[in-house]
């Protein structure tokens, strides 16, 4: 049976205000939390996988502890297995230092065969951890990946490129980044989460479902994670300004002088609409 | 000036350059000058050589150019091994790369940052040159002071917050730029650099992906979110017919589309690829005209980042009107036979 | 494959269902006995389908929660200063003698669609590492009621198409649905008395510069002077948060009530607009109130396997707005006679009765009697209303309400002595016989003139939104494909619209929709109804409305629909 991992990820939930600061920054702590958008696509090709040729799917996730609820959302979803890496010392790691430590963890499954990422997250918002991860494991990969058809050991993609698509082939094992153009994640089924919820229960068939993880565990060394692990700081955060403004208005004129006072207005401001125009 | 280059990696596709590239070089360039250092480029593909002068024109001195039958078609492995080969053959890593947010720059970019095992800051919308103090002390190692170096600016957390990130430790420092908003210079064919061929070895493994098919059609999809000029009708159009209009203004720009609003497109006059908004895509061109547009929220959030938002309503209380950055009050149907007549006067004379 | 089964079901995670999964844990955990409880709500999570006012008399929350003041329980403040105030276009005047019901000092205001968030939250908490198992199924709709014979035997809340894996079965249902499926239930046995008499509210949360916590208005008068049942309510809450609101009767005349923008007038008086200075509009919701109270409950509240509580039995009681202190306590009954029910293993109708018999004995149905008549006093006191609010309100606009009053009072000193006395002898509890209420869908007439308003003058612009803007602060998501409101017959719609439209009005699907939902779509000379479905927040006045009975709401898949949070 083809063993899948699909790297999921919980971020904070922007779209309420619990947990923005007055300054645009996330209090973590306060944050309602989410399983990444871009992640429920590679969740759903992973369950897709499964469904069409059989395969084992590991939910993997780098977080603090209660990222442990997206593992449970994956396993709902379809999903066999759940791994939490978690450790204070991965605190502040960038792009470069969470996809090392997140290959170790492929290292600590074994022989994985395809590796799915979100094409990228809406905290992070790199879209780098999936090739990193690739590069790191030295496998070939497909990013963008909107389709994906399975034969045997053969994986066969349509991926998005600029202005079209394409389509590609490669041996296993690979890693997949899966664009937000792909099947969106199915609804979960009643009778899936109703067993999900039973297993759990069971404290032996959950140690066996989802496992915790840290650095040690997993082989991963230190010094190579985390903040120390990490080429990239954030220096200074500032809020944006709201975009738009005070409109000016042509109005209760002659339909003639109206649009010429809006032209220019527009020259007047240096919005050079003529460049705009065919020659 | 052959040293420590700030350095970009040129996109092109099918012996095109991409729009990309010109940005890239004019956002390194501004850099070389506040570094006092020039500018290198890497060009790669296949048949690629006689671009090597027009990047030179966009501002680089130096091209370090594969030409390739193997990097034909961009593909992950054989352009990374000749981005890693050129390194390699320099002395000294450059200070800073520089490549495209693109969908190629976003596969390729990662890859080599961690093959180097250097930052990568993604998708930028500034860069600037400037010093950083270290203070934190959680790693003794990273405390110090840095002169000149890359400040990758970028938005974080739904375009709500901007974010400097640093990475003076190690060069080179390596960022994405966004797409369209890097200010390119103006092409200077008299301009003169050294073009150096580099020959790259390719392994077996570089070549485990095979393209079986790659399909562009950019005549036909209608992606309003790479469009500079989008000409949007609202429920205030009235119905297929006045689609016409909307699509009569549109003709007149070079790269112009038409958008649409949920109303619009959910009675069925336009299909669901123009709608702009929530439900819909989310656009920022350079120019945005709402015609017969209310301006819901909805239609907001898909399009408020648009350079220039002209609306045209009959009702003076529409909410558009609260955000656009110019409006004409009135009938569509009056006004933009008039717009485009006058419009269509300055093409001309521009032309001249 | 195994079937999924549970002792007690409970249908509708809103405040009535949480609070029966808490008493029903607090009694297994008291006893020492193991439980499987199951909520299904359809909301993504829960709260995001509950919107109240809500002003509460503590009673239940003290009963479930004795320690609800330290425990964590989100409280949004205590009512230190309560007005019933008169609201004309350009001023407000707290009324010299209100009811002591609208009384509300020393009363808790919540968040209720927050209370069920952390009550939901709790129970998990509650249960851990004890032999008592509460599962929570958000974003799962109950669809169908199953039964066995004349026995319910649980609900389906999936559409795989496979039954076993569909279906969620149970040994007691608990209806808690306000309705929304429980219907069927008392269509099935025939359970309703009399036609129940909805009203539709609409709430916005604003964030102000001033801080009003603790305090409380309710208001009468402007924008809702034509006889019509209803009015506004302002509650401050802490945080510097501002609930705002306007509830509006459906047994309307008017096919146009356009209950978003009676809210919108609303703000635009100076009295309102003074505390919206410098804030922002934060969230939007609407949500039905079943008021006809005592004679619209069903006749039995428990059949074999299930039983109904809270709004889905009509426990509102408009008297006083107590609505959900007794949508806690019917459920906190019917948990203990379902608790007791399965330790006799007998969850037979007979045993399940007991529930009925408690509430109506118990406070809940002595103060419902005391009020049967009270929500119909003024459905048949409009003239009350139309005739002499505006004249009263103008004096008051003038600065002396007393001159309004004394205006009005010889305009028609027989009309409104008599009307005001019968009035008031409805409310105290006075009348006699049953009360048979007419249906809402009957009210709306297709000539109604309505009378156009004064706008208030001076208001901010930008306080007051159009109704497709102010839908995006419901925050609703629909997946794709989603048919949640059927149309059973187009040919139908279209005919009712053109009798509405020849008396100059819109079909009240169209006038009365709260989120920009139905529209009349012109074609090609002719005229059909649409809908765009997600935009909807679920409130389901449209199919109260629908004169022709041609529409019906069904409960929306996979955590579709607005997101309530704060309301
Ligand atoms: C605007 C307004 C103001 C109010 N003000 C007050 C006040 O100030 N004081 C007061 O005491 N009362 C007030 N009320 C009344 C009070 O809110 C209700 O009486 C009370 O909420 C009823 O509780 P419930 O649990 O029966 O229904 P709800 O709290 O509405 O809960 C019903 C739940 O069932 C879920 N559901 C429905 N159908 C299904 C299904 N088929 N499958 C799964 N889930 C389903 C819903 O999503 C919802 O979560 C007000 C009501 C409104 C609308
Ligand atoms: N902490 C993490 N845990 C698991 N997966 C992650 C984590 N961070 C990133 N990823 C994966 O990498 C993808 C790209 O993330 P990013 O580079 O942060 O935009 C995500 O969609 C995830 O699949």
């Amino acid at each position: 049976m083809l063993k899948v991992v699909v790297f999921i990820k919980q971020v904070p939930d922007t779209s309420s205000k619990a947990g923005v600061n007055p300054d645009g920054t996330i209090d973590r702590a306060r944050a309602k939390r989410m399983l990444n958008n871009f992640d429920r696509y590679a969740l759903q090709k992973a369950i897709e996988i499964k469904r069409s040729v059989g395969a084992e799917v590991t939910c993997v996730t780098m977080g603090p502890p209660p990222a442990i609820e997206v593992l449970v959302e994956g396993l709902e979803h379809g999903a066999d297995y759940g791994i939490l890496l978690t450790d204070k010392r991965l605190a502040a790691s960038d792009t470069l230092a969470t996809a090392y430590a997140l290959h170790k963890v492929v290292g600590y499954i074994g022989q994985v065969d395809i590796i799915l990422t979100g094409l990228q997250t809406t905290d992070g918002d790199t879209a780098q951890v999936g090739p990193q991860i690739a590069e790191r494991l030295d496998l070939p990969q497909i990013s963008y990946c909107e389709s994906l058809t399975i034969t045997g050991k053969t994986a066969k993609a349509r991926r998005v490129v600029e202005g079209g698509f394409q389509n590609v082939e490669t041996a296993m094992p690979l890693l997949i980044t899966v664009a937000n153009s792909a099947t969106p994640l199915g609804h979960k089924r009643f009778i899936e989460v109703a067993q999900v919820k039973e297993m759990l229960r069971t404290p032996e068939e959950r140690a066996r479902r989802i496992k915790s993880v840290s650095l040690d565990d997993v082989g991963a060394d230190a010094a190579r994670t985390g903040l120390v692990g990490s080429p990239t700081v954030v220096g200074k955060t500032w809020k944006l300004g709201e975009v738009g403004g005070s409109c000016k208005v042509f109005e209760g004129e002659a339909v003639e002088t109206e649009v010429a006072r809006l032209l220019e207005s527009l020259a007047a401001d240096s919005r050079n609409i003529a460049e705009m125009l065919h020659g | 000036m052959v040293k420590n280059n700030v350095t970009v990696v040129a996109e092109q596709l099918q012996g095109d350059l991409q729009q990309i590239t010109p940005e890239l070089l004019g956002a390194a360039r501004e850099l070389a000058q506040k570094l006092g250092t020039g500018v290198s480029c890497f060009l790669l593909g296949h048949n690629v050589a006689p671009m090597a002068q027009r990047i030179i024109a966009m501002g680089a001195d130096i091209v370090y150019l594969v030409d390739d039958l193997a990097l034909k078609e961009y593909t992950t492995l054989p352009y990374r091994r000749a981005v890693l080969t050129i390194l390699k053959s320099m002395a000294d890593p450059p200070p800073i790369i520089l490549m495209g947010s693109t969908t190629i720059g976003r596969d390729l970019a990662p890859r080599v940052a961690a093959s180097l095992e250097v930052g990568l800051t993604a998708d930028c919308t500034e860069l600037d040159i400037g010093d950083y103090e270290h203070k934190g002390k959680a790693d003794p190692h990273k405390v110090g002071t840095f002169n000149n170096i890359l400040y990758a600016i970028r938005p974080s957390f739904g375009e709500s917050l901007k974010a400097r990130i640093l990475g003076p430790w190690k060069n080179p420092q390596m960022a994405t730029t966004r797409i369209g908003v890097m200010q390119p210079l103006p092409l200077d064919n008299s301009r003169t650099g050294r073009i150096i061929a580099v020959p790259v070895t390719f392994d077996t493994a570089d070549f485990r992906l095979k393209v079986v098919e790659t399909v562009r059609d950019v005549s036909k999809a209608v992606d309003i979110t790479a469009a500079k000029v989008i000409v949007s009708g609202g429920f205030g159009v009235g119905g297929v017919d006045g689609f016409a209009v909307v699509r009569d203004l549109v003709s007149i720009f070079n790269e112009g589309v038409v958008g649409a609003s949920r109303r619009a497109v959910d009675s069925g006059w336009i299909p669901y690829a123009h709608q702009v908004g929530q439900t819909g895509k989310t656009v920022r061109p350079e120019l945005y005209i709402a015609l017969g547009i209310s301006g819901a929220i909805q239609h907001r959030v898909g399009m408020n980042n648009s350079k220039i938002i002209i609306a045209v309503n009959k009702d003076a209380d529409a909410p558009i009107f609260k955000f656009a950055h110019y409006g004409i009050v009135g009938d569509l149907f009056q006004v933009v036979p008039v717009l485009k007549r006058e419009l269509t006067k300055l093409a001309k004379a521009k032309s001249l | 494959m195994k079937r999924i089964e549970y002792d007690v079901l409970i249908v509708g995670g809103g405040i009535a269902g949480l609070t029966a999964a808490h008493r029903l844990v607090d009694a297994a955990k008291t006893a020492g006995t193991p439980l499987r409880i199951a909520v299904v709500e359809k909301a993504k999570n829960f709260g995001a389908h509950v919107l109240s006012g809500a002003v509460s008399n503590p009673r239940s929350v003290k009963k479930l929660f004795p320690d609800y003041e330290t425990n964590g329980f989100p409280l949004e403040g205590k009512c230190a200063e309560s007005h019933l105030t008169l609201l004309g276009a350009q001023r407000a005047k707290d009324m010299p003698f209100a009811p002591p019901e609208m009384n509300k000092t020393g009363y808790l205001i919540l968040s209720l669609s927050n209370v069920c968030a952390w009550m939901a939250e709790n129970l998990v908490e509650k249960t851990k590492d004890t032999a008592v198992a509460v599962d929570l199924y958000n974003g799962f709709a109950a669809q169908d009621i199953l039964y066995s014979g004349q026995r319910v035997t649980g609900v389906r809340v999936d559409d795989t198409g496979a039954p076993e894996q569909d279906n969620c079965y149970a040994k007691i249902t608990i209806f808690a649905d306000k309705g929304l499926l429980s219907r069927d239930l008392i269509e099935k046995f025939n359970l309703a008395q009399s036609n129940q008499t909805y009203a539709v509210g609409v709430k916005e949360i604003w964030e102000t510069d001033q801080d009003f916590s603790g305090k409380v208005w309710h208001t009468l008068g402007y924008p809702l002077m034509d006889g019509n049942f209803g009015g506004g309510f302002i509650y401050g809450l802490k945080d510097k948060k501002l609930a705002i609101g306007m509830v509006a009767g459906l047994d309307s005349e008017n096919p146009n009530l356009q209950p978003p923008q009676i809210l919108q007038a609303m703000k635009k008086t100076p009295f309102v607009q003074q505390m919206l200075k410098g804030g922002k509009l934060a969230r939007y919701g609407a949500s039905i109130i079943p008021e006809a109270g005592w004679f619209a409950m069903p006749k039995e509240l428990a059949v074999d396997g299930a039983m109904i509580a809270g709004d889905a039995a009509g426990t509102m009681d408009i008297k006083g707005f107590s609505g959900v202190d007794k949508a806690m306590e019917s459920a906190m009954i019917a948990a203990d006679v379902a608790f007791g029910a399965l330790q006799k293993n007998d969850i037979s109708k007979a045993a399940l009765a007991a529930y009925q018999e408690a509430l109506l004995d118990g406070w809940v149905g002595q103060e419902l009697k005391a009020s049967r008549y009270y929500r119909h006093a003024f459905h048949e006191n409009k003239a009350l209303f139309s005739d002499y609010l505006p004249v009263v309100l103008k004096g008051l606009d003038k600065g002396c309400m007393m001159s309004g009053g004394v205006k009005a009072f010889f305009s028609g000193p027989g009309g409104l002595i008599s009307g005001g006395l019968n009035l008031l002898k409805l409310m105290g509890g006075g009348g006699s016989g049953e009360l048979r209420l007419p249906e809402d869908r009957t009210c709306p007439k297709p000539k109604h003139n309505a009378v156009p308003l004064a706008e208030p003058e001076g208001f901010a612009k930008n306080s007051v939104y159009l109704t497709p803007d102010m839908v995006f602060y419901a925050h609703t998501h629909y997946h794709h494909g989603n048919d949640h409101i059927k149309e059973f017959d187009a040919a139908v719609c279209k005919k009712c619209i053109a009798r509405f439209e020849a008396g100059n009005n819109p079909p009240p699907c169209v006038g009365d929709c709260t989120a920009d939902v139905h529209s009349v779509l012109a074609k090609d000379g002719a005229k059909s109804h649409q809908m765009a479905l997600e935009n909807c927040v679920q409130c389901r006045t449209c199919e109260i409305v629908c004169p022709e009975k041609n529409i019906r709401v069904n409960p929306a898949l996979h955590g579709s629909g607005p997101d309530f949070r704060g309301l």
